[in-house]
């Protein structure tokens, strides 16, 4: 028999809830809505689904995650909300253009870094909470939460090719935005200019691929 | 040859299922001749990876991505006093319905 953890115990007293997962359902909601309120609004009617849904707690997952469950399905509800009201405005305009902008730099990314890894992490961020909220959605599904394409399809009400669209576009313009506002900062080097410069070995700054 | 255009679209395609073979061969021909796009599909496979780990991140049991990070970030969002004052409210008023609401002040405006 386990001895049930401290968070278990907290489960069975919903008084403990806010406390004990407010800032972790907070961080998952805002990580994927880029909107505080937002956030916090998930936050609350999660809590609240799980007050009602109490009974149907067994214990086989850490209330953590048996309550990330719940959240998960509350902004998927947010997302197809949004993308019913977004008018399809979202989907031309400046967006267009540099979601087709051409890349100019080969990125370097060092897997060593982890100061600069983290940087690059809040620097995408930064970029999502740009991404139009009917892209964003499709995008944080796909590639943050590993959702098919299929499954998109039915969650938020779209056809293949519009999900397919969206990806694309929210892909392209993202790229950019961190070529911009990341990469272009000295952390990467020009296209179409010969890897090797004319002293032996490698540039200085640059990182073995 | 396929369009640039055409070829960035399956680029970012095949990162959702696996495409056609006719599609495959074509797709390889382009990015074997078109840095530019080679290019393309390079960072949308970076920006893919930079998204997992922004998601690992924040995740019920978020792992450890790097050796500096602590359980005590002093950037971390949280939620805010007053956030979590509102939904403490909130889940008192479910938790308890039937309770009696708090005992007015009778006094006031008493005879």
């Amino acid at each position: 028999m386990s001895v049930p953890s401290a968070s278990a115990t907290a489960m069975l007293d919903p008084s403990m809830w806010v406390s004990e997962f407010g800032d972790l359902l907070f961080r998952f909601a805002l990580a994927r809505v880029r909107d505080a309120a937002v956030a916090e609004e998930l936050v609350q009617e999660t809590l609240l689904a799980g007050l009602e849904g109490l009974d149907r707690f067994d214990g086989r997952s850490s209330p953590a995650t048996w309550l990330v469950g719940i959240l998960r399905h509350k902004i998927a509800d947010h997302f197809r909300r949004l993308v019913r009201q977004a008018d399809e405005s979202d989907l031309d305009d400046d967006w267009e253009e540099r979601a087709s902008m051409a890349p100019q730099y080969v990125w370097r990314v060092d897997p060593a870094n982890a100061v600069e890894r983290r940087q690059l992490r809040r620097a995408f961020e930064a970029c999502l909470e740009h991404l139009p909220a009917s892209l964003r959605a499709v995008f944080v599904l796909r590639e943050m939460d590993d959702v098919s394409t299929e499954k998109i399809c039915r969650d938020l009400g779209l056809t293949h090719s519009n999900v397919w669209v969206r990806l694309y576009r929210a892909r392209s313009a993202l790229r950019a935005c961190l070529e911009q506002t990341w990469f272009a900062d000295g952390r990467a080097r020009p296209l179409g200019r010969p890897r090797r410069t004319r002293s032996r070995g490698k540039a200085p700054g640059e990182v073995a691929p | 040859m396929m369009s640039c255009a055409e070829a960035r679209r399956l680029l970012s395609r095949s990162r959702d299922e696996r495409l056609a073979l006719r599609l495959r061969v074509g797709l390889r021909l382009h990015v074997l001749l078109c840095q530019f796009c080679r290019n393309f599909g390079e960072q949308v496979q970076v920006v893919g990876k930079i998204a997992h780990e922004v998601a690992a991140e924040h995740a019920a049991e978020p792992e450890r991505l790097d050796p500096l990070r602590t359980h005590e970030c002093h950037d971390e969002p949280r939620l805010s006093p007053e956030a979590r004052a509102r939904l403490e409210a909130a889940l008192r008023a479910h938790h308890s319905p039937h309770e009696p609401p708090v005992a007015q002040d009778y006094d006031a405006g008493g005879p």
